[in-house]
């Protein structure tokens, strides 16, 4: 008798496990189709857009006294002469096969794909590095503000998210440097390790860049988790929880911290878009050799190629992580994982 | 019922200080002896729930508490430290709370709420088989599988009774039930009601028993304490505070409920009233509904939900026509589908000879001020940021008033209503529930509408201003001469104040008659179960025979 | 008759975090107003005999390598900055009030259409968008307001739209709606005056970011062309010659620094005073 109500139980919970991953997998699954269509649909308005800017590309490379059989030469080397519909689908077909077309700058003329291939490692790790600084320092700023709410604690931890968010991080970085670099010499302050040779040096090297762009977000995720804190703690079931007498230590973690954190991801998700944004100026202050620097350096040359890349390339993590912290709430969250 | 469990004298709690400061409870006592059942019944803010709270130190940490003596089972719980309380809460005092759906963690299952409480209270071993066996005890059937589900796949009433199988436990010597029942259907209420009785006799525990709904504090309790605006008015055994009571808010609040529940005779029981019903079906109805079907999409699944399914009837001039059901069962879709605020999946809706189905939001503007409505939420009926006396011009101005004399005509409305023109500078945050709900009314009518849905239309309001605001209702329809399509899930009121009545139950439309047949010779097997779960307050207590 | 305005003007100023804000950013934007009016020096006028000055009695922040008086370069500086941030969220505050309003109220394919933008238009990262709308409409301080425009616009339009559906089906709006007034007039009357506050507090978070950003792109050059004096341009100067004179950089960063707290207290203390799920109970 009690071995079947056992049995039962446990199938009960495998096949109820079962269920939740293969709908959190059928979400994420769809999840991701709908990334890759919006990443379809934005690589034809950036393309779009970059068509419809004023100026020739041929004129900014070639110089403003270029000869008309000189830019026409251009325009058919790049492929520019051709209907925008047929450029389009040729340069996503290059795409698709690893191939986004060459630089425009006569002194470069490299495959973009491997200018992005040599680039894209450093933004990554430096992106990463930030984001794990950022969530690090976060969890521990907004946990004990909000565990020790309206205490001397609390206006401290408070205190430093405002004056993080208010250091644009080019700012601070120079601050970094400074002080931790110039003054302290505790780290370089230039340059540029990749993980891959020596995880720990890249770590020590890197750090300095990557607090910078963490701070700013690590003051808005901090904030966002004391607030969301503060709020489930008001909800009944903490109540309720407190009326059976459970030790509030275990509250915290298992009812305020547990349901604070599906609202906590979704806001570090939406942040990611500023995240990459410091790295494009925090990678040209500290010397690393990413995606940002290229697109910069792009940028001022005007290599529309290096630009609509790198701009696909960005817009590709942003969705990556926000597909990834969507299906980690959803993990989380049984109510929306029917 | 020999000696005193709990002993609380000049109880005051407030929140704030200096200026600011709020008394909430200005001084109670409170009395309560070994296995016996107090029930505290009060209007919304008389600070019925903080004395509750307050007992079990469960208010927020801003709230302020003094009491000069506050006894439990012979200790002074004042002179409790932190850890000392945290040792009592839950062993010996538990709470039942309002809001069963609210009480659960979202994130874990109903088993682990078992084993944590089980935990707590020292129980070691097959913690599952005694949480099942609990579940059991509650009435759940199939309890190994709810073990398994999270809080949002069950419904309340089964939330409800786990809650209610978690204080039991804890096998505590004092259960405080914050309106345990309030936000169930009332079939499930009866139910629930029956199980907390049950466990209260198992466990020989007294209990506090907070609540707004007096047929049930009748039924249930053994003492009543009557409070208003922080204070106890009247504290007596149930029998003499319902047969006899002595403070004049008392005998208010039990008068207004007997009014309601019929006391005084029913109005619509009488022949005039009959003969006045039957001229109205010569006439073309104002409404004829046939097979109306409305689904909305499912929100996370695909395919849709069938709010309404296949619901046909009339609406005559000039009646008021109640729609009485719980709460999913499609009345408020009904009276919002007949204002044409939802486009119909199926069926045919004609309004005046018109067919109005699938009019065009455009022209359907020009009907609409024919048609008017009544809502449950007093505070969300008017835009926060308007005067009383805009919101009416607004209205006036919409029925093609003449400019100049908005002002005059708001003024009057104000009056009909039974409000004063200074009214009609206020804001809605500076008016209470029933004062917005006469103004709703005025807006209402100044459109000089030919039907209104009022829906729940007094179910927010304090039981001491239902039968005011039904009162001028009846009056305004009587002189107006509009429909009034009446929805709501209270027995009493709907008896009170319709014509007609139509029962609906998931969607369907099960019965539709005249009121007083509905209530003594219902047909469907539905009705009549929801009319035997009815406590009729004046039958408790003897008011009529 | 005390209007629920004035009662939160009275709450608001009663509200530390709120008052210390608010004074400091009228302290910015009066000194970036008046400022160069009053100042004696000419934010743009070389003076080659007072080059890389350190902070003195003549020049309060010391001069830069153009022998440029640097507290009026950063008060000119600021001056531009500000404007163009708050040109550019008030126009992406309007833009995105009217496109989440219209998807919240009429929701259908006019919601699946507008929404579907502004989602694509927030999938970029913010500064990369910029960037690349700069780079390819050029450097003009119109395209700037513009480009940070475009990068705010979906942020408002999710919040107006959110906001909109949650008060869509308020009891007080089907009222209008059974009066008969016009979607347009509900919208206008009824809807926007009640999500207006939360407009209001992302609007001064935005303010905060919009300068960021300007400062970013200027930094490295691709924002306000010099000559024209910015925040991000004079910083950008700053370091060049950091070692020798580190009190250009220091004193445009702690200037935009100053700045920025003023408000972003602003910014909280209007969201503790309006989020009714922070304010404490009673």
């Amino acid at each position: 008798m009690s071995d079947t109500k056992v049995h039962l139980a446990a199938r009960i919970a495998t096949a109820d496990f079962r269920q939740s991953l293969s709908r959190s997998l059928k979400a994420t699954a769809s999840r991701l189709a709908s990334a890759l269509l919006v990443l379809l649909v934005g690589s034809l308005v950036v393309f779009l857009t970059i068509k419809a800017a004023p100026g020739d590309p041929a004129l900014s490379v070639l110089g403003e006294q270029a000869s008309p059989e000189a830019i026409a030469a251009f325009h058919k080397e790049h492929g520019l002469d051709r209907p925008l519909a047929m450029q389009y689908l040729s340069w996503l077909g290059g795409v698709l096969t690893g191939d986004f077309g060459a630089s425009l700058t006569v002194a470069a003329r490299q495959p973009v794909s491997a200018l992005l291939f040599a680039k894209l490692p450093a933004t990554l790790f430096l992106g990463f590095y930030a984001l794990f600084l950022a969530v690090a320092i976060s969890l521990l700023l907004g946990t004990l503000a909000a565990s020790q709410r309206g205490k001397l604690t609390d206006t401290v931890c408070t205190s430093i998210s405002v004056f993080g968010i208010s250091m644009p991080d080019f700012w601070l970085s120079y601050v970094l440097i400074y002080f931790f670099g110039l003054g302290l010499g505790w780290f370089p302050t230039y340059g540029y390790v990749s993980p891959g040779e020596s995880l720990v040096d890249a770590l020590y090297v890197g750090f300095l860049p990557a607090l910078a762009i963490a701070a700013p977000m690590a003051a808005v995720f901090s904030r966002t988790l004391r607030a969301v804190l503060i709020e489930t703690m008001t909800r009944p079931y903490v109540t309720a929880a407190r009326a059976f007498g459970l030790k509030s230590g275990f509250i915290f973690l298992h009812y305020t911290f547990r349901n604070a954190l599906v609202p906590y991801l979704t806001v570090i998700g939406l942040q990611i878009r500023y995240i990459l944004g410091g790295v494009v100026v925090v990678e040209r202050i500290f010397g690393v050799p990413g995606v940002g620097s290229l697109m910069v350096d792009g940028s001022f040359q005007r290599d529309y190629p290096v630009l609509l890349a790198c701009t696909i390339v960005f817009l590709a993590i942003v969705l990556l992580v926000n597909t990834v912290t969507d299906s980690i709430c959803t993990l989380l969250d049984p109510r929306r994982s029917r | 019922m020999d000696e005193a469990l709990v002993k609380i004298r000049d109880l005051r709690v407030s929140f704030g200080r200096g200026d600011a400061k709020t008394r909430i409870l200005k001084g109670i006592d409170i009395d309560l002896a070994n296995g016996e059942i107090l029930g505290i019944i009060g209007e919304s803010g008389s600070g019925k729930t903080m004395t509750g709270l307050s007992l079990l130190r469960l208010l927020p940490q801003t709230a302020h508490v003094e009491a000069v003596k506050m006894f439990f089972a012979g200790e002074e719980l004042q002179q409790k430290s932190g850890g000392e309380f945290d040792a009592l809460r839950g062993v010996q005092l538990a709470m039942v709370f309002q809001d069963p759906v609210g009480s659960f963690n979202p994130c874990k299952t109903i088993g682990w709420h078992f084993a944590q409480v089980l935990r707590r209270v020292g129980e070691t071993g097959e913690l599952r088989d005694k949480s099942v066996q609990l579940l059991r005890d509650v009435g759940v059937k199939r309890a190994e599988e709810t073990m398994f589900l999270y809080p949002h796949q069950l419904s309340g009433g089964m939330l409800q009774r786990a809650l209610i199988a978690l204080v039991l436990a804890l096998r505590p010597k004092l259960i405080v039930a914050d309106e345990p029942t309030t936000n169930l259907d009332k079939i499930v209420e009866k139910q629930v009601l029956d199980l907390f009785l049950s466990l209260q006799r198992r466990l020989g525990a007294s209990v506090i028993f907070v609540t707004h709904d007096m047929p049930v504090a009748a039924s249930f309790c053994h003492r009543i304490a009557v409070m208003n605006a922080g204070e106890i008015v009247e504290v007596g055994e149930t029998a003499q505070i319902f047969g006899r009571p002595r403070h004049p808010y008392t005998r208010r609040l039990i008068d207004t409920a007997l009014k309601l529940a019929g006391a005084n005779g029913r109005p619509k029981e009488n022949q005039s009233h009959r003969a006045r019903q039957a001229a109205r079906f010569a006439e073309e109805p104002l409404y004829r509904v046939r097979d109306l079907t409305i689904s909305f999409p499912h929100s996370n699944r695909h395919g849709s939900f069938r709010a309404l399914d296949g619901v046909s009837f009339d609406v005559m001039p000039g009646e008021i026509l109640g729609i009485l059901g719980e709460s999913g069962s499609g009345k408020t879709t009904l009276g919002r589908s007949l204002l044409r605020l939802y486009e119909p999946a199926g069926g045919r809706i004609e309004y005046r000879g018109r067919d109005i189905t699938h009019e065009r939001e455009r022209s359907l503007r020009s009907i609409r001020r024919e048609m008017q409505m009544v809502f449950q939420d007093p505070g969300g009926s008017f835009s926060p940021r308007r005067t009383m006396g805009q919101a009416l011009r607004e209205a006036l101005a919409m029925a093609r008033h003449p400019r100049a004399e908005l002002r005059r005509r708001a003024v009057s409305l104000l009056e009909r209503v039974g409000l004063t023109a200074e009214h009609g500078d206020r804001y809605a945050h500076e008016l209470s529930g029933g004062q917005l709900q006469r103004v709703a009314i005025a807006r209402a009518i100044a459109l000089e509408p030919r039907v209104i849905v009022a829906d729940e239309a007094v179910s927010k309001l304090d039981v001491s201003v239902r039968a005011e605001i039904l009162t001028l209702l009846g009056d305004v329809q009587r002189e107006i001469g509009m429909a009034i399509i009446f929805i709501t899930h209270d027995l009493d009121v709907a008896r009170y104040i319709c014509d007609r009545i139509a029962v609906m139950y998931h969607g369907k439309l099960l019965e539709i008659g005249h009121t007083e047949e509905i209530f003594t010779r219902p047909a469907a097997g539905y009705t009549q179960s929801l009319l035997g779960t009815h406590q009729n307050l004046a039958k408790l207590i003897g008011a009529v025979a | 008759m005390s209007s629920p305005f004035r009662q939160k003007l009275r709450r608001f100023f009663s509200h530390r975090t709120a008052a210390v804000g608010l004074s400091i950013t009228l302290f910015v934007i009066i000194a970036v107003i008046l400022g160069p009016m009053i100042l004696p020096h000419d934010p743009e006028m070389v003076d080659f005999m007072a080059v890389l000055v350190p902070p003195g009695f003549a020049h309060p922040l010391g001069t830069d390598s153009f022998g440029r008086d640097v507290l009026s370069r950063v008060l000119a500086g600021g001056r531009v900055s500000f404007g163009i941030s708050f040109a550019a969220i008030t126009l992406a505050a309007a833009a995105g009030a009217m496109m989440g309003i219209a998807a919240g109220y009429f929701r259908g394919w006019c919601e699946n259409v507008l929404m579907r933008i502004a989602d694509l238009l927030f999938a970029f990262p913010s500064f990369i968008l910029a960037l690349l709308l700069m780079v390819l409409f050029g450097f003009s301080t119109v395209n700037i307001i513009f480009a940070i425009a475009l990068v705010y616009l979906p942020i408002f339009a999710r919040i107006s739209r959110n906001a909109t559906m949650l008060i869509r089906e308020e009891p007080f709006i089907q009222a209008a709606r059974l009066m008969g007034r016009s979607p347009g007039a509900i919208m206008l009357t009824d809807i926007l005056p009640n999500i207006a506050t939360p407009l209001l507090v992302q609007a001064s978070a935005g303010l905060a970011f919009a300068i960021i950003l300007e400062a970013g792109l200027s930094f490295i050059g691709l924002g306000v062309q010099p000559p024209t004096p910015s925040l991000g341009g004079i910083m950008a100067d700053g370091r060049e010659y950091f070692s020798r004179a580190p009190w250009v950089l220091t004193m445009s960063g702690l200037a935009i620094s100053f700045a920025l707290l003023g408000i972003n207290l602003l910014g909280d203390g209007l969201r503790d005073l309006t989020d009714p799920r922070l304010r404490e109970r009673m």
